[in-house]
């Protein structure tokens, strides 16, 4: 089950939150160039009057004359972006924000895994009052089996919480226009020229006419219109690290006083990541030395971690990899490559039942005999391919 | 992470039913147990109806002994899915690497109360076996070690293999689990120090095809008793296998 | 009921004049063929990571049903599934 997380004028209204004298007025938020100036995005007002996003100014300027020039503001951007995907990494890891319509439109697709629907149109609604609580921004869901027929029941239900059935995707879309297909402009001008105006147009084509009139193109272009879209959602990933440090008035030679230095970082580490809610594969550690040396040692790990526990072992293992020939004045440890943390399940229950006992089990083996532990959940349940169907998970030892 | 503690658990929630279904909310209400029975259906009621105790016996091992496409696999997930009746839970412990959640799914198998186990070799099976057995939780632990019978694994088995066999009995008899052998037919030759544990052994031997429409649907299973405490003698029995057809678009 | 494997092992395959598969080699032994039952392709992320292939579920004269498939971007065959 796809989500779409659509919030129409993104930029505008999030220029309007940062400065609230901006509202009611007709916005135009301009990228200015050397030699030439674009519009980055438009308010409701100014779209009105045809301007679109990536107009040149002047020719915006002369459809709007009345519009209010903003520069565009990339950093705030992506501030307001990156605050609405840790409210949404809270529900899946794998968000994709769709470049194309961006800061336009903010579009987000979330992989929600496999849902039931009556379980998606409650997820929908969480989502829509999560986020329009959180940033004051009108938001449509739409939920679909794939991003397109998703995208077109956000795009076209404003405000709104919307589901496709399943096996419905193709009638749903049909009556909407050819417009919100991903064409490119000399697409969307063919398609105009044929008069083919609605998808379910183009879906009523033969399949080899389509192709043979629009190429690589027409066979996703037809696919979709026929509500089928298996394009896999592209997790977004968060570009910054995290960095602890001790530093030594006397430089140390204690093995043990260094380890006990190591869970302490660990466990500032773990509590920043946690204040994240993300998790790391990537970490390196620097160890400064009294002779002004520095030695380094990083690692990738094929599983995210973020625990104290997990992270101090990672740490251990690094500085055992290098040689100490003098005292430590100072040790650095850098988390990269982050991802969001998916929530484990949590302890809630008093008794411990069935699955949760079978996981308490496991990671006590783990322990003893390695990671050799799994559990299977579903993953894509109606794939065409059986391996890809569910997944093994490896019970870590925690 | 969200403060709010009501908004935590209900994304708990959505979380645990996100991973493991709806159904898991069940399982996590209600305690589960060993269970009282002394023994577990094999699934199926002609083959119980042949067995001294009515099914294959707790606290004892049961040899499941096939060759590939004998039916011994689907007998396994469908002895699994017994086992895990009530709230059980199991453990697959799969040397082989071969374990189809897919299929395991079809035979009633539940994921979400099975542990799947994939051990680097023999020995480390047999040893993660007798902790499964110690700790005492289980209704099932079965091992697939079909790849391990093979003439060349088996070479470097040598003798620690009744020692280990000897190890893991003492806790499996106190702990109320059914263990349950996969191996290659015919049984082979280090795999006789197994012998004096078993308490039942079956060989499974496929028979004909079974046809729907020009498409083998299936295939039709002579279960033969070679061995069984509660009742000795030996004694066969017929299954139709039929494997059904869900995934759409899937030739399954 | 059936053993899949993670990633599926390559296996010497025979084929008749119309490509449909005559007899395979597996883990050291010949497996003639004695019955094909169903036959589907799947032809799935064209525009990503190509997955393109002819499935056929087959029984042997050995006395094993498998599916088995053929990469149609490389030709080779593999074992899928095995029933058992």
């Amino acid at each position: 089950m796809i989500a779409c997380v659509m919030l129409p004028y993104f930029a505008a209204e999030v220029a309007r939150q940062n400065d609230p004298i901006l509202n009611g007025m007709p916005l135009l938020l301009v990228k200015y160039g050397a030699k030439r100036s674009k519009v980055a995005a438009v308010s409701v007002e100014v779209a009105q009057a045809s301007v679109t996003a990536g107009m040149s100014l002047s020719r915006a300027r002369g459809l709007c004359p009345t519009a209010h020039l903003l520069s565009f503001d990339g950093d705030q951007m992506q501030t307001a972006c990156d605050r609405l995907l840790r409210l949404l990494w809270d529900y899946t890891n794998r968000i994709e924000l769709d470049e194309a319509a961006y800061p336009q439109t903010g579009v987000f697709y979330l992989d929600l895994g496999t849902l039931r629907d009556e379980d998606a149109r409650y997820l929908g609604d969480q989502l829509q009052g999560l986020v329009q609580q959180q940033l004051n921004i009108e938001v449509s869901v739409g939920l679909a089996s794939g991003k397109f027929p998703a995208y077109v029941a956000a795009a076209g239900h404003t405000g709104n919480v919307t589901l496709v059935p399943r096996h419905q995707e193709a009638a749903f879309v049909a009556p909407y226009a050819t417009g919100l297909l991903p064409a490119s402009k000399e697409t969307a001008r063919r398609l105009a020229l044929l008069h083919i105006h609605e998808i379910g147009q183009l879906a009523a084509l033969p399949r080899e006419a389509v192709l043979s009139q629009f190429g690589r193109e027409g066979k996703l272009l037809y696919a979709l219109a026929q509500g089928l879209d298996s394009r896999p959602v592209k997790p977004h990933r968060m570009p910054e690290t995290e960095t602890v440090a001790r530093w030594f008035d006397d430089p140390l030679v204690d093995r043990t006083r260094l380890d006990v230095i190591v869970h302490h970082l660990a466990e500032d580490l773990s509590l920043r990541l946690e204040e994240r809610n993300a998790a790391l594969h990537a970490v390196t550690v620097r160890i400064y030395l009294e002779n002004e040396q520095v030695r380094a040692n990083d690692l990738y790990l094929l599983r995210p971690i973020a625990s104290s526990g997990s992270i101090a072992r990672t740490i251990q293992q690094l500085i055992e990899r290098i040689k100490l020939p003098k005292g430590v004045c100072g040790l650095e440890v850098c988390a990269a490559h982050l991802v969001p943390n998916i929530p484990r399940q949590l302890e809630l229950f008093t008794h411990k039942p069935g699955r949760a006992q079978l996981i308490d089990l496991a990671r006590v083996l783990a322990a003893r005999h390695g990671s050799c532990f799994y559990e299977a959940a579903a993953e894509e349940s109606e794939s065409l391919l059986p391996e890809r169907r569910f997944r093994l998970y490896k019970v870590d030892a925690s | 992470m969200n403060d709010d503690p009501s908004k935590r658990l209900q994304l708990t929630l959505w979380d645990v039913q996100k991973r493991w279904g709806q159904k898991s909310l069940d399982v996590l209400n209600t305690p589960s147990s060993v269970g009282d029975s002394t023994r577990i259906s094999t699934g199926f009621a002609e083959l119980d109806q042949v067995l001294g105790s009515g099914g294959i016996a707790r606290g004892r091992i049961t040899e499941l002994l096939g060759i590939p496409t004998s039916g011994m696999t689907t007998l396994a997930h469908k002895l699994t899915a017994s086992a895990q009746l009530e709230q059980g839970t199991a453990a697959y412990i799969d040397l082989s690497r071969t374990f189809d959640p897919d299929f395991a799914v079809r035979c009633n198998v539940s994921l979400e109360r099975l542990l799947l186990v994939r051990p680097e070799n023999v020995a480390q099976a047999l040893e993660i076996a007798r902790d499964l057995f110690k700790e005492g939780k289980l209704n099932l632990v079965l091992l697939d070690l079909v790849s391990a019978s093979t003439a060349s694994s088996n070479r470097n088995l040598g003798t620690n293999l009744g020692t280990m066999l000897r190890r893991l009995h003492e806790p499996l008899v106190k702990s109320g689990s059914a263990a349950v052998f996969l191996l290659l037919a015919p049984q082979p030759p280090p795999w006789q120090a197994l012998d004096e544990y078993t308490h039942t052994r079956l060989l499974v031997e496929r028979q004909t095809w079974l046809y729907q429409q020009r498409d083998v649907s299936g295939y039709r299973v002579q279960v033969t008793v070679l061995k069984d405490k509660a009742q000795p003698g030996e004694r066969q029995v017929f299954l139709d296998l039929t494997f059904d057809d869900v995934v759409k678009g899937d030739g399954t | 009921m059936t053993r899949l494997w993670e990633v599926s092992e390559l296996i010497a395959m025979e084929v008749d004049a119309t490509g449909a598969p005559l007899r395979f080699r597996w883990r050291e032994q010949v497996h003639p063929v004695e019955h094909i039952g169903k036959r589907w392709r799947v032809d799935l992320g064209w525009w990503h990571v190509h997955i393109w292939r002819e499935h056929y579920k087959l029984a042997t004269e050995t006395g094993l049903l498998v599916i088995v498939y053929r990469d149609l971007l490389t030709g080779q065959w593999y074992l899928q599934r095995l029933y058992d």
